[in-house]
């Protein structure tokens, strides 16, 4: 983001468009590549918002359909589930960035620590390993252990004595499922975002605090959070412009599109993937993604303004 | 100079935005035919849909063409996706404007009436006596009425069996190993008797026979009626008097078929199996792992399970079953609009630039044999051989396992009248399907399509609700007395009433205009 306002200054704005371009040759073309890739995929495509206005004809085209206002949003407020899902969408995706956030700076802290630092690698590997699993394999992985008739829990269960359980219509344990499966999945990718953080803290640092008798927790207290809280601020705020955005494999893979979970499981994501497979309204799909992304951008702006009022270094921008 | 940079860059960004623009427009008139070259051969460029692609696809396309340049002057650019991928790649193709002349349709790919709504397929009415008379001629005026949106014909169906018919399908050895006699059973209600029997005697065998699967699919065959949306999840239902039901709904042109007093029934009988354990413990993901459905039901570890039948089904399920295949029917095959569309339909685009050449050549594919039979079951004497006037075997012989072009649904091309028919059909196919025809129900709305527009947002929110008590009720799983007040409340709640209201109101305007 830094690298797009190179400004010119004060003193130089007497000086016309070709003089600045000239002098900036060499910075511009490095940004080139990226700028066009921006441009042609990320504003381009922008023009197809329209669609969210528009009743869609293949015939007429996207700027020829004829425009209806804002018929296309109704679908998302005018159903019964709308409080629903965004309960489920934000609860959820709060719990996740909070635990994420905590979890994943405890285990970089944890993992930096280890003075065998190749068992550290191991162990970070293994960590990290669940995040490159689709959600569809992990809904069978799941689904192994949750079957009713041959699932491992149900085997377990009913060994010691116990009767089964009716898992993929039990709506009260899945709140847990799914903050486990999610956490198991991202939290290693995390860990390893603070943990290359960490490396960059001089050294000097500690071993000042070392000289000065602090213990161990008295240093992470004061050295290690404090020069990681830049990054943890940079994290949150980039995931606080998802929280609407909610994982579809996550919600609708893992509890296998279970009718009775709905209550705990409907997200805006599964409601307007269900809501549009039979129509197939391209205008409505749009306004659900374009209310997403509204959504996402004021709370992008929103908390860093918090975080510029608090504490104006660490704003994102 | 700030503001400056900033009008540059948004010129810029306008200026792109626009050439892209045009170039997605034309490219919607480019890019096709480069017919009129050489001797008049128009190109048309064909989407289909079937599943799987054949390995000789493109030989037998050659041998096609080969036919169609000499018939009538055509050549096809031939594009087969396999169904899974068809129905997620085509209408994106369609909403970008790419060019086409003819593409499969049908409600469970590329929706139909979806598309018509969007104008993306050419009204053909007046076309049709013209270039594709053959054809006309053939089908039936019942099943040209299914295609009709507002009177006019937007594609050419598929003329196959007309209607569905439910019912059930059993390991008649594992059903005489146990002495059930299935000739008693006529309703949903008969069949407890006989799970209750499979159960029982499959026990005392020292197995767990699973008594009966496919309860997704089986409400609407214990108690048949017309969906009025083309839909028969959404609630707009009429009655059809030939199967007297639904007497507490007299008099209700359209009604909402889950607050019936059959559904609850239905709902309380398959309760009971699922509690008595007929259903395998797990009805909902047995039921959608069809392929593990289909393996137990081979190996013996399934009795039966609910399917739409067709003539010839289960001659051909007793051949790769490894075991005798019965089949009792639940009802007389009802034939309604949305029976059409969830056949097939190849449509024209409208922005085709050979319509009549399409026409043509789709007419080829109704009413030419050896065109029929040449993209049903390949080149003769590669791919199959020929066995008496009418059959061909496709093992050639014996000799072939996979002979590399062979579609058993080849009613997707068309209609299989017109195409020759596989050895493991019996001999007598086509008066089988003339008998069904002949016995099936035609509904009083036959030829009624809906328009979903004005009541998007409410098919929306209901969709969500069916789907999420609709399953769960339906194959036993949750309580009926409990949940189905629920799910009417829910429903009435997202606009169910609304929805019927429309669909009333677009009736009647039907069926004064007819």
């Amino acid at each position: 983001m830094n690298m797009t306002t190179a400004k010119p200054s004060a003193a130089k704005r007497k000086k016309g468009f070709w003089y600045v371009f000239k002098k900036n040759l060499p910075l511009t073309i490095m940004a080139a590549p990226g700028l066009i890739v921006m441009i042609l995929f990320r504003y381009l495509p922008m023009s197809g918002l329209l669609l969210a206005f528009k009743r869609f004809s293949v015939r007429d085209g996207i700027f020829g359909s004829e425009w209806i206002g804002f018929r296309n949003f109704e679908f998302l407020f005018k159903t019964t589930d709308a409080w629903v899902i965004t309960r489920n969408t934000l609860l959820y995706n709060g719990m996740f960035i909070a635990l994420d956030l905590v979890m994943a700076v405890a285990m970089a802290i944890g993992l930096s620590e280890l003075l065998k630092k190749r068992r550290a690698k191991v162990y970070q590997t293994i960590f990290m390993a669940p995040y490159f699993l689709s959600w569809v394999v992990v809904s069978f992985m799941a689904f192994s252990m949750f079957s009713v008739d041959d699932g491992l829990f149900n085997h377990l269960l009913q060994y010691f004595g116990f009767s089964g359980v009716d898992w993929y219509s039990d709506p009260g344990k899945w709140p847990f499922i799914l903050t486990f499966f999610q956490l198991w999945k991202t939290v290693g990718y995390s860990t390893v975002m603070y943990l290359s953080s960490l490396t960059s803290i001089p050294n000097d640092y500690y071993e000042a605090a070392v000289i000065d008798g602090a213990t161990k927790w008295q240093q992470i207290k004061n050295i290690t959070l404090p020069c990681l809280k830049p990054m943890m601020i940079v994290l949150t705020i980039l995931a606080i412009g998802r929280i609407f955005y909610a994982d579809f494999g996550l919600f609708f893979q893992l509890p296998r599109d279970s009718g009775p979970l709905y209550d705990v499981t409907q997200v805006i994501d599964t409601y307007v993937y269900r809501a549009l497979k039979e129509t197939g309204n391209v205008g409505m799909a749009s306004a659900a993604s374009l209310y997403q992304s509204v959504v996402g951008f004021i709370l992008v702006v929103g908390t860093n303004l918090v975080v510029r009022k608090m504490d104006p270094d660490s704003a994102l921008f | 100079m700030k503001q400056r940079t900033k009008r540059i860059l948004g010129l810029g960004l306008a200026a792109v935005m626009t050439a892209s623009l045009a170039v997605g427009c034309g490219s919607g008139s480019g890019g096709s035919s480069d017919g009129g070259d050489s001797d008049d051969v128009t190109t048309l460029t064909w989407y289909m849909s079937i599943n799987p692609v054949a390995a000789d696809t493109d030989m037998v396309i050659e041998e096609l063409n080969k036919y169609t340049r000499e018939k009538i002057g055509v050549e096809i650019d031939y594009n087969v996706i396999a169904n899974p991928d068809y129905k997620e790649k085509m209408p994106n193709l369609i909403n970008a404007g790419e060019y086409f002349d003819i593409c499969f349709t049908a409600n469970w790919t590329t929706d139909y009436l979806q598309f018509v709504g969007k104008d993306a397929f050419l009204d053909i009415t007046e076309l049709l006596p013209e270039y594709a008379k053959g054809t006309y001629d053939f089908i039936p005026q019942e099943v040209w009425d299914t295609v009709k949106v507002d009177g006019k014909i937007y594609g050419v169906p598929s003329y196959k069996e007309m209607g569905w018919q439910g019912g059930i399908v059993y390991n008649s050895d594992l059903a005489e190993e146990y002495g059930i006699d299935m000739s008693q059973v006529k309703t949903i209600d008969d069949y407890t008797e006989v799970l209750a029997a499979v159960s029982e005697k499959s026990k005392a065998a020292g197995q767990d026979v699973i008594g009966v699967s496919g309860l997704v699919n089986a409400w609407p065959m214990a108690a048949p009626y017309e969906s009025l949306t083309g839909n028969s999840t959404l609630p707009a239902a009429a009655a059809v008097p030939e199967y007297n039901n639904f007497a507490d709904m007299q008099g209700e042109d359209v009604f909402n078929q889950y607050a019936s007093e059959e559904y609850m029934n239905y709902c309380k009988t398959v309760y009971e199996w699922n509690q008595a354990g007929y259903l395998g413990g797990d009805p909902v993901n047995y039921d959608t792992d069809t392929a593990n459905r289909d393996n137990d039901f081979n190996t013996g570890k399934l009795f039966s399970y609910f399917i739409k039948n067709a003539p010839g089904n289960v001659e051909m399920m007793s051949e790769t079953s490894g075991h005798g295949v019965g089949f009792v029917s639940l009802m007389d095959p009802l034939f309604e609009t949305s029976s059409v569309l969830s056949g097939g339909i190849l449509a024209i685009s409208s922005a085709s630039e050979n319509p009549e050449k399409a026409l043509e050549f789709i007419n080829l594919l109704n009413t030419d044999e050896y065109v029929g039979t040449l993209i049903r079951h390949g080149i003769e004497g590669t791919h199959y051989t020929e066995v008496g006037e009418n059959q061909v075997d496709k093992t050639m012989g014996g000799t072939l396992t996979d002979n590399g072009y062979d579609y058993t649904y080849g009613w997707q091309f068309g209609t299989p009248f017109n195409q020759k028919w596989d050895i493991s059909y019996p001999e007598n196919i086509e008066e089988l399907f003339q008998e069904y025809n002949d016995s099936a129900v035609i509904s009083q709305n036959n030829g009624f399509s809906f328009d979903i527009t004005p009541v998007e947002t409410q098919v929306a929110a209901l969709t969500n609700v069916i789907a999420e008590y609709g399953p769960s009720l339906e194959t036993g799983t949750v309580d009926p007395e409990e949940y189905i007040p629920i799910f009417l409340d829910e429903l009435e709640a997202n606009g169910a009433q609304e929805l019927i209201d429309e669909v009333a109101t677009q009736l009647e305007e039907y069926r004064a205009s007819k």
